[in-house]
């Protein structure tokens, strides 16, 4: 290739590295869009479109969403889309481009979608719909499936047994990102089993409004421990939760995780974690759709007991055997009915002790 | 019972490691702006250096290698960034974003890979105790008790304002920035002189990005969230600063400040009567430092008078 002069080499210059860079961000985009293989199109006639909105490499609620969508795609031959980081302003068209592609079931995992779902469910009739993780509203059409909170508090409260005995200081913590009305009840349930087992205990609660800036949890998990000597902490805060597990990790104390086991996240300190058991609830609703008997169910929220506490791993050896006694006894209490949990929320947080 | 005395140091030692990843960012972008090149992809290139560093310290266990590894990030996008607009003089707001993006979702798609295997995390380096100055009342907790990627945060910006004004190569630059077409007329390569800053200005940036990892959370998060905009507010800040180093200093300080009288404030649940609405007044605090920093000393500033200006030889 012969170029003409400097002009004409500069020019085929720039254009190749434009080239590259497109291409290179478009792969990184096309990627970052939909990290997790499609599963291979199949005979299926069902397509699944997840939807999450925050960190997926956490084990969190969005970690959980992605694998339980993938176990659909393997289990049940569907056709699998993931959309990851979606914003509030992007909800709506998201939404609304999957239904018109054609899937026929969409799943809003996360409870800043519960607006935008019960919007873009009622213009799509044909398509199903299911929102996670706790919806207590009364605003979803025959076309749509919730989880509701009720029964989810089970794993807040034995973490909180746990936490009365296991506290050294007499104070232990909840950090969550945001406080919304649907999701308070993590906190008195957790409250209400620390109280239980130890009234002197002090349940601290932080609120850093965000759960997109690990350096704000970093600190407030900072400020709990060397203010408020709080020795165990729940972070429920996605990100954010990150940084108060890392605070966390660097002073070495104790951490309840959430949804997963989030011990690889902490693997000295994490005592052990709230397990949110998403498959027994997604489990059933795809076979209703599988078997045609969507209308058992539509237009239902449904309370299910999915919550329980995880491996104590490095902390097995760590908890006195009265105490994990104590925490299996709680749990039986419950599933019998002769332990009631109490199920609470409200609107704006209980001011800090 | 809160103890108001033991909160302000508190705040005022947890500002300092939150001014290093903006002060580093910030001093970088000094270099490169008065050479008259603006570099947008700040952002993005902290996000990749961030998790460059962190993923290098991970499987090497060396704070040096993982520092190494987070400026050659840096040094590379700035190379892009410095061909893409001095060399081929495309738009530097354009180039710019570009390189914020693709730096950004480089570092992503790292992580999100690396993360299948092993969840990246390090323990972030310890703090220096500085012998007999760290057990002073107030200062020392504050001033003498913190990891070395803070303290030399702060070296780098006094280092950079006598070089910018106390030497040679910075009136070169100072020039370059103001007057290419005397620059050049006087002997100077008004080019590689912007080049070298923007990839210095690169280079300090991915160590501000690896500062974060390495001097303070000792993890990375997608999305944006680790850096959570330090990039964006390092250029607010040479912008307020009047292209100064040594007012960086202060303005990336302010911002600092702010971050960690918000984050403390919040921990320490004093608004918590207040309900949730107090959380998100408080996260704005470091805005409104930097509204204050504008009024206080932007009077009579003015920009390098090259600032995104291609320069060719006539």
């Amino acid at each position: 290739m012969v170029f003409k002069n400097k002009k004409a080499l500069s020019k085929t210059i720039l254009a190749i590295v434009i080239v590259v860079i497109l291409v290179v961000a478009g792969v990184v985009i096309a990627f970052r869009g939909d990290i997790v293989p499609k599963t291979t199109p199949s005979s299926s006639k069902y397509k699944l479109a997840l939807l999450v909105g925050g960190d997926t490499t956490d084990d969190g609620l969005n970690d959980q969403g992605v694998l339980v969508a993938q176990w659909i795609g393997t289990t049940y031959g569907w056709t699998v889309s993931i959309s990851q980081d979606v914003a509030y302003s992007d909800q709506g068209a998201v939404m609304t481009s999957y239904a018109q592609e054609g899937y026929n079931v969409i799943w809003a995992d996360g409870n800043q979608f519960i607006g935008t779902t019960e919007a873009i469910a009622a213009q799509f009739p044909n398509v199903h719909f299911i929102m996670t993780p706790t919806y207590d509203g009364d605003n979803i059409t025959s076309n749509v499936v919730a989880l509701g909170a009720q029964n989810q508090a089970t794993g807040y409260y034995l973490a909180g047994v746990l936490s009365g005995k296991m506290t050294k200081t007499n104070a232990v913590g909840m950090i969550l990102g945001q406080w919304t009305a649907e999701q308070s009840f993590e906190f008195y349930a957790y409250q209400a089993g620390v109280n239980s087992a130890n009234p002197a205990a002090k349940v601290y609660l932080t609120v850093p409004g965000t759960w997109s800036d690990a350096t704000i949890g970093y600190e407030d998990a900072q400020t709990m421990i060397s203010t408020d000597h709080v020795d165990i902490l729940v972070p429920i805060a996605d990100t954010t939760g990150l940084g108060v597990i890392s605070a966390a990790t660097i002073s070495n104390t104790t951490l309840i995780g959430t949804v997963l086991d989030q011990v690889v996240l902490s693997p000295h300190d994490m005592m052990t974690s709230v397990l949110l058991n998403m498959t027994a609830f997604i489990q059933p609703v795809v076979q209703h759709i599988i078997d045609g008997t969507w209308s058992q169910i539509g237009g239902q929220v449904i309370n299910m007991q999915l919550g329980s506490l995880g491996p104590y791993h490095d902390y097995a050896t760590i908890i006195p055997t009265s105490v994990q006694t104590l925490v299996n006894e709680t749990a039986v209490g419950i599933a019998n009915g002769s332990i009631k949990v109490p199920f609470t929320y409200t609107a704006s947080p209980p001011a800090t002790p | 019972m809160i103890n108001y005395g033991d909160l302000i140091v508190s705040i005022l030692a947890a500002s300092l490691p939150l001014t290093m990843p903006i002060l580093y960012a910030s001093i970088g972008e000094v270099y490169a702006e008065r050479s008259g090149v603006l570099n947008m992809g700040i952002e993005g290139i902290m996000s990749l250096s961030a998790f460059v560093s962190l993923s290098v310290t991970f499987s090497t266990g060396s704070y040096l290698d993982g520092l190494l590894a987070g400026v050659a990030a840096g040094v590379a996008m700035g190379v892009l960034h410095s061909f893409v607009t001095v060399r081929m003089g495309v738009n530097q707001l354009i180039a710019g974003l570009m390189i914020y993006f693709l730096a950004l979702y480089m570092g992503d798609f790292g992580y999100v890979i690396a993360t299948k295997t092993s969840y990246l995390h390090v323990r972030p380096i310890s703090p220096v105790q500085i012998p007999v100055l760290s057990k002073l009342p107030v200062v020392g907790p504050i001033l003498f008790s913190q990891n070395i990627l803070v303290y030399a945060s702060f070296a780098v910006a006094i280092v950079a304002g006598l070089v910018l004004y106390r030497t040679t190569w910075g009136l070169k630059i100072r020039a370059v920035g103001e007057n290419p077409e005397a620059a050049d007329s006087a002997g100077i390569n008004v080019n590689l002189v912007r080049h070298l800053c923007v990839i210095l200005g690169s280079a300090l940036a991915g160590i501000g990005g690896a500062s974060l990892v390495l001097g303070y959370l000792g993890l990375y998060a997608t999305g944006d969230t680790l850096v959570a905009g330090r990039g964006f507010i390092a250029i607010v800040v040479v912008i307020f600063a009047g292209w100064n180093p040594y007012k960086a200093v202060a303005g990336a300080w302010l911002f600092g400040l702010g971050y960690a009288i918000a984050a403390i404030f919040i921990g320490s649940g004093l608004f918590s009567s207040f309900g949730t609405a107090a959380g998100y007044f408080l996260l704005a605090i470091p805005y409104i430092f930097a509204i204050v920093f504008i009024l206080v000393f932007h009077r009579g500033t003015k920009s390098p008078s090259s600032l995104t200006v291609p320069y060719k030889r006539k």
